[in-house]
């Protein structure tokens, strides 16, 4: 899947998992590298 | 949110042992000083798992509660079954739907699009699982 002896990308690439909990709210906003997740309306 | 780093801890001059580089060059590049690599029992379903029950416990909700598990990888080992449906079935999450998005480095963006729309579609809470393993699978 990659090639750890590509110079140009090998050191890019590490493992890792994130989880995140999304749900309905009254701020009509999400933005998911501010961690405010939780922005969601329903209709 | 939550999140799971693997123990095993790769720096610049680890990386340079594989490859013609330099920390220099990684660092003034990328910015990048040092990476995870996951170890042999840090598996997919296991970091996703500890990642998971972070996020759970850091919202105050009950697996029972989540009904919708979206697992972003491209590394999950197999076509079948989707890593979500046993991240469902571990966390508890019974009678949550599961499925897997492949996109790479977006995924996590993709996945997050995809729970807001089902939210505003359809139902209240959804949990976005994201998980990137590249290195450890060359």
């Amino acid at each position: 899947m990659t090639n750890r002896s590509d110079r140009s990308t090998a050191f890019l690439f590490a493992d890792g998992a994130g989880a995140a909990v999304i749900g309905p709210s009254d701020i009509l906003a999400l933005d998911p590298w501010s961690g405010a997740l939780m922005a969601t309306r329903r209709r | 949110m939550g999140g799971y780093r693997p123990r095993r801890v790769v720096d610049n001059a680890e990386i340079c042992t594989m490859i013609d580089s330099s920390d220099e060059w990684i660092r003034t590049r990328s910015g990048i000083i040092e990476r995870r690599w996951a170890s042999d029992d840090e598996t997919i379903q296991m970091m996703s798992m500890a990642a998971a029950r972070k996020a759970l416990d850091r919202a105050g909700i009950e697996a029972g509660q989540i009904d919708t598990v979206i697992v972003s990888t491209v590394t999950h080992l197999y076509q079948t079954p989707a890593i979500a449906t046993t991240i469902a079935s571990e966390l508890g999450a019974k009678s949550a739907a599961a499925f897997d998005i492949s996109a790479a480095c977006a995924g996590f963006c993709y996945a997050t699009a995809m729970a807001d729309s089902f939210i505003r579609s359809w139902r209240v809470q959804v949990r976005v699982d994201h998980r990137r393993r590249a290195a450890q699978l060359t």
